[in-house]
């Protein structure tokens, strides 16, 4: 239910497991999925946010409301006080700290940023992925994601000759 | 309100749950371009990665994704011959006996020693080749240039689309360029263009890479003192900007080099390098006012001066990389670097040489390259009451899109 406190709109986000979530609108908004709703005027009373639990979602209010200060329309109160490099520094070693989280809990959060169309959420999400793409071999990385090879030996191996330059 | 598409459903926390495919896709579009291996890597994960990767959806996604191209490598005359000198781990096939004029928009223009009257045209990332006739005004001395022939295309992935090569030649008995351009959409070239020079110089057509400024094709003539603009739009008319004052104020006096570049704005600039100093300049226009160039900058390349500075530099060419940064490349005694004007940074691009440098800039997914082996998912639809009319029919699925084929058995009497 939308109400106000201190001034600031609030937002209630329910989660389909019965949590309710009350939160700024400026933070909601950091979902553009969210902000679309709003703008929409969908959103005068509580917004369900379809199979996100409360876990996976109260980590996904917890990273907006880190990140609104620099990206929403309040950031101008919090960069007066605070140099933009060293708030840029800020974020990055609490988004550090924000992904140690299991494999599982790390795919929720991918698919949270997507439905809810969270950018900042789906690139610091998905780089683990890229990292271990980059960073592992072939098996490795199956592992990582619990994938089978499914390609028989001479399919893998007609793949490698014919692009010896990716796999040197 | 309605709510939008719902995602899976959240399996345990214990589980590692399963991606969909667009979720996936999300995930891989945020692969470097410039480390282009890892997308193949990626496609050896299983067959569901592959198919992704490979597919056209993709391609396109990723281009979105990511805007400006990748520097891929360089091609370098070297002995006559077109060399790659790569930047990633991209190696495209070798391209023959052949040297190369001009590189742009995915294509590489070539002259082939077993076509000597031909251009080729190659594209590096599907190996394909076409040949085009040299036009009729062959002059002693002359230069091309390739470029896309869509109109209002984004040159982000339009390698294998309609092309268009500009052809500027000079003679030695005439004080004038001719020019004419060939469309791959007509087989034809057009009727030349020509304008005199009006100065008493020996003003050759350099074998400088081309511009592209607007619409309009910039060669630079007599070591870099004339500049012919082509224009590619309109009249076709060709014409001559003077860059003689730019050396008459001193900047070239070492002769270190000179090399034409598109500057921010859509405008054309001039790169004069004496010893390890740059001077950019400008050109200038106005309404009802004469062309004049005007200085923009002066960079100061001591980060090259290593070893013993009587070792002469020499601007190879210039090039905008993307929208950001504008890229120079010197040769000096200590090897090819590529110099990013705005950052300086400097990066060595290869051992020693005096050569024409082209830049090769592409996306490189697993779907550019044609030879990636597909692997088709093929199933028997079995006897559906929708398929009873039918003899037999199967479906392909490939890259998402479902090929039915029907068989029928004709028999001949």
């Amino acid at each position: 239910m939308a109400t106000r406190e201190a001034g600031k709109k609030m937002i209630m986000l329910k989660s389909p497991d019965g949590m309710e979530f009350e939160v700024e609108e400026a933070v909601a908004m950091e979902s553009q999925t969210i902000r679309k709703m709003i703008e929409d005027d969908c959103a005068d009373t509580a917004i369900l946010i379809p199979n996100i639990n409360s876990k996976i979602l109260s980590r996904v209010i917890e990273y907006c409301n880190k990140h609104v200060p620099t990206t929403g329309a309040t950031g101008a109160a919090a960069s007066d006080t605070v140099a933009p490099a060293a708030l840029a520094e800020d974020l990055k070693i609490w988004d550090a700290e924000f992904i140690k989280v299991n494999r599982a809990t790390r795919f929720n959060l991918i698919q949270a940023a997507s439905y809810l169309n969270i950018k900042g959420l789906l690139d610091l999400t998905s780089q683990t992925t890229i990292d271990t793409i980059s960073d592992n071999s072939l098996e490795e990385i199956r592992s990582f994601l619990s994938t089978k090879n499914d390609y028989l030996p001479e399919e893998e191996q007609t793949i490698r000759r014919e692009n010896q330059w990716a796999f040197q | 309100m309605t709510p939008p598409p719902q995602p899976q459903p959240q399996p345990s926390h214990d589980s590692l749950p399963a991606l969909p495919d667009d979720l996936i896709v999300e995930i891989l579009l945020r692969l470097p371009p410039d480390e282009p291996e890892y997308l193949f890597r990626a496609s050896l994960v299983c067959k569901l990665w592959g198919n992704l990767l490979s597919g056209r959806a993709f391609r396109r996604r990723y281009r979105e994704f990511h805007q400006a191209l990748p520097v891929l490598g360089f091609f370098r005359n070297l002995s006559g011959l077109a060399r790659f000198v790569p930047t990633t781990a991209f190696r495209p096939p070798d391209s023959g006996k052949s040297f190369a004029f001009d590189c742009r928009h995915g294509r590489v223009l070539l002259s082939d020693r077993s076509f000597p009257d031909s251009f080729t045209l190659w594209d590096p990332m599907t190996n394909e080749k076409q040949r085009v006739r040299h036009p009729a005004i062959r002059g002693s001395c002359y230069n091309a240039g390739v470029f896309c022939a869509t109109p209002g295309c984004d040159h982000l992935d339009c390698h294998g689309g309609p092309f268009l090569v500009a052809f500027v030649g000079t003679d030695a008995d005439d004080d004038g360029a001719r020019a004419c351009l060939y469309s791959s959409e007509t087989g034809v070239w057009s009727s030349p263009s020509y304008v005199e020079f009006g100065y008493e110089l020996d003003s050759y057509v350099d074998s400088m890479p081309p511009v592209m400024v607007g619409d309009a094709l910039y060669f630079t003539c007599g070591t870099g003192s004339l500049i012919l603009r082509y224009n590619l739009g309109g009249d076709r008319g060709l014409s001559v900007i003077d860059a003689m004052d730019v050396y008459e104020g001193g900047d070239n006096q070492d002769g270190g080099g000179v090399v034409i570049m598109p500057v921010e704005n859509g405008g054309l600039g001039l790169a004069v390098l004496n010893m390890f100093t740059l001077y950019l300049w400008v050109l200038k226009t106005g309404p009802g006012r004469a062309a004049r160039w005007k200085k923009s900058g002066v960079i100061k390349l001591d980060m090259l001066s290593i070893g013993d500075p009587r070792h002469s530099l020499c601007l190879l060419s210039a090039f905008a990389k993307g929208r950001a940064s504008d890229v120079i490349f010197v040769s000096t005694h200590a090897g090819v670097f590529m110099i990013e004007l705005k950052s300086e940074q400097v990066t060595k691009v290869c051992e020693k040489g005096l050569f024409n440098v082209f830049p090769y800039m592409s996306f490189c997914t697993p779907g550019t390259i044609l030879n990636l082996t597909k692997f088709y998912t093929i199933e028997l639809c079995g006897h559906s009451p929708a398929n009873k009319n039918k003899k037999s029919l199967w479906t392909f699925s490939h890259n998402g899109i479902y090929i039915e084929l029907s068989l029928q058995f004709v028999r001949f009497t």
